[in-house]
């Protein structure tokens, strides 16, 4: 069933900026929410987290309705953001513990997958670091891994590559395959149209805090007459994609 | 001038946040703390200064000592206030003479001002111990105050110092021995001598500082010939000014709420046996609040510090009407469940937390849970003072501490929790 967001407009106090945004992310898809700054990706975003409230519109994550059910809809989803937030008292280990034990997951399970994830990312010898000692790529890799455990039915991943290093980022694209692999749904934001054509099964194309193009990076190409290498040539062609700065 | 004019500006800036903030504290909890705090400390000082018990303190050898450490302690109030942000390492470069002959020069002159008040109040705070004590005259208690003074005037200026480069010294570094040694054992053991000298010699004395003074003062002052050699040590400079910053924050969240204020983290290991035990069959949100409590530099000491407050109070108090004993108590209670809320709500503003799938009930019972376990703790400190004083004491210092108790857990905190 996957994410379902229905006629969704909203925005901040006083600034309504989505205005009939729909789209879904089926099981098993990756789809990536494209747009320049200001297009309204991050306030999709904050909605589907449950960060703001809707005007009006509905979201629903498997069936379960995020207006009704909160708890639930959350306890499906695993976020990371464009920016690592971390609790400064807590170390590594406590972290990716409170995470497990807030999903109701248990330790034991799950800690072997764990250490896998953390050595792919070259942490799995500072579980007793604090967030002080980490560079902000670590920060970021520590997020990744606190929502890559979980293996909640839908991921959602703000910029993904952001302070990256290239061995990450190509692990990153590794594991947000892997996840939709195992049938479970990824929604991503990025600006990097051509290396997300890669591996992205759709676009969803924000303009003004509207959606102008649901497809795949295929459509989205011929559309505008470009191959795939040069996506990124997109928002230079499509019109109207020029965006006000409230994202 | 544009640097005079930038310091004068931020200092205006600075009052204008001091006012609100003292606004702040004389509306609700600083109010509630000066009448009961205040209160039982003159009724302990009156005790002190007239119980016949205590006549003999006034020819004991170490009281002179005592004294010195109090003044000592007064020395490390007002530091240098420069108000220089992390912004202006980078936007006032190449204006090092300048801010060196100009702004520093102002920041030097205020921060003076300040801390003479802060010796005036350390002093005038025992003046009556000091009149009563042997040898005292008023010609020793000027020179006495002017040896303090000039003291906390040379602090200033090495402090000065410190944010500065010059050809000669890279970088005016101290470390912990050396700090001891300048701010604690050098004014203690010179205001004892001061308190001993021999009655004929203090004018001696008083004019040998008058060229201190004068010395310092030359010193102290950057012409703009000399300040063509110096450079600022921006890293220093910016520091300084947000640890001054931080203690003056401090010192408002301890009665009000701060927003914004800087966290800082101790890992405190020793902790991690007992936290273990205490969370093995917690929640996940109770984990949460206690790990980040044992944690924070703030929370916990500021726990300790106003139930060690009200333990003293307590256990100084000895003619005290029976009454006061328990609204301590409750106020200590009172002041701790208040300082520890912005905890709860900067825990709640984190996009961790807000992403657990943890219910708003659930986040408020773990917090209610770890509150009455830390007003526990602290309400048998509070009850073990108490018996210092007799049973009596004791029993109504349970009393303010149960009934505080049920306010709190039942009615003030829930209320608090749900905003």
């Amino acid at each position: 069933m996957g994410l379902k967001i229905d006629n969704l407009t909203g925005g901040y106090a006083g600034n309504q900026v989505l205005k009939d945004v729909s789209f879904q992310v089926d099981d098993g898809q990756i789809v990536a929410l494209i747009g320049l700054n200001g297009a309204g990706k991050s306030t999709t975003i904050n909605h589907i987290i449950g960060e703001l409230l809707p005007k009006s519109g509905q979201l629903t994550l498997n069936g379960v309705d995020l207006g009704q059910a909160p708890a639930a809809f959350k306890a499906q989803l695993a976020y990371i953001p464009e920016q690592p937030i971390l609790y400064d008292e807590l170390t590594l280990e406590e972290h990716l513990e409170l995470m497990l034990s807030a999903h109701q997951l248990d330790k034991a399970a799950a800690w072997d997958d764990v250490m896998r994830l953390l050595a792919t990312f070259r942490l799995d010898d500072k579980l007793h670091w604090l967030p002080t000692h980490f560079s902000k790529g670590m920060r970021q890799k520590v997020m990744l891994v606190a929502a890559l455990m979980l293996h909640a039915p839908l991921l959602v991943v703000d910029e993904p590559f952001l302070g990256l290093d290239t061995l990450a980022q190509r692990d990153v694209i590794q594991l947000m395959k892997a996840h939709a692999a195992s049938g479970h749904s990824v929604l991503m934001t990025t600006h990097l149209l051509s290396s997300a054509a890669e591996f992205v099964d759709t676009f969803v194309v924000l303009a003004n805090g509207q959606v102008t193009f649901v497809g795949s990076p295929k459509a989205l190409a011929q559309a505008h007459h470009l191959s795939l290498s040069n996506l990124d040539d997109y928002f230079d062609l499509a019109p109207g994609v020029v965006a006000h700065d409230h994202d | 001038m544009i640097m005079t004019n930038l310091f004068q500006q931020r200092w205006r800036r600075a009052n204008k946040i001091t006012s609100k903030y003292f606004k702040r504290l004389f509306n609700d909890h600083f109010l509630v703390f000066l009448v009961i705090g205040f209160g039982g400390v003159v009724l302990g000082y009156r005790d002190l200064l007239t119980a016949p018990q205590y006549a003999m303190i006034w020819h004991a050898p170490w009281l002179v000592w005592l004294v010195a450490g109090w003044l000592t302690l007064g020395l490390q109030f007002g530091s240098l206030v420069t108000y220089f942000k992390p912004a202006d390492a980078l936007f006032l470069m190449g204006r090092d003479r300048e801010i060196a002959t100009n702004y520093l020069s102002r920041a030097l002159a205020l921060s003076l001002g300040y801390a003479s008040l802060w010796q005036a109040a350390a002093f005038g705070s025992i003046l009556p111990i000091l009149w009563r004590m042997q040898q005292m005259t008023w010609a020793r208690l000027l020179v006495l105050e002017s040896f303090v003074l000039i003291y906390k005037w040379g602090l200033l200026v090495l402090e000065r110092q410190r944010l500065l480069l010059t050809q000669h010294r890279r970088q005016l570094s101290e470390n912990l021995v050396q700090r001891l040694i300048v701010r604690g054992l050098v004014p203690m053991v010179g205001i004892v001598l001061v308190g001993f000298l021999p009655q004929r010699l203090l004018i001696g004395v008083g004019c040998l500082m008058l060229v201190v003074l004068v010395a310092l003062t030359r010193y102290a002052h950057l012409s703009s010939k000399n300040a063509q050699t110096i450079a600022m040590n921006w890293p220093a400079a910016i520091a300084q000014a947000a640890r001054h910053e931080q203690r003056v924050f401090q010192f408002y969240a301890t009665f009000s709420e701060v927003p914004n204020q800087i966290k800082t983290i101790k890992r405190r290991r020793y902790l991690d046996g007992l936290m273990k035990r205490l969370t093995k069959q917690r929640d996940v949100m109770y984990r949460l609040y206690l790990i980040r409590l044992a944690r924070d530099t703030e929370s916990l000491p500021l726990v300790l510090r106003l139930t060690a407050i009200g333990m003293v109070l307590i256990a100084a108090l000895n003619q005290a009407p029976l009454w006061l004993y328990p609204v301590i108590a409750a106020a200590v209670s009172y002041l701790i469940s208040f300082q520890l809320l912005p905890n709860y709500f900067d825990t709640q503003r984190k996009l961790w937390t807000r992403l657990m799938p943890v219910t708003p009930h659930n986040r408020q019972r773990a917090y209610l849970t770890l509150m009455g376990q830390v007003l526990g703790i602290v309400g048998i400190g509070l009850v073990l003072s108490g018996l210092t004083q007799g049973w009596l004491p004791a029993a109504v210092v349970l009393f303010g501490v149960l009934g505080m108790r049920v306010f709190l857990m039942q009615v003030y905190l829930p209320k608090q929790l749900k905003k």
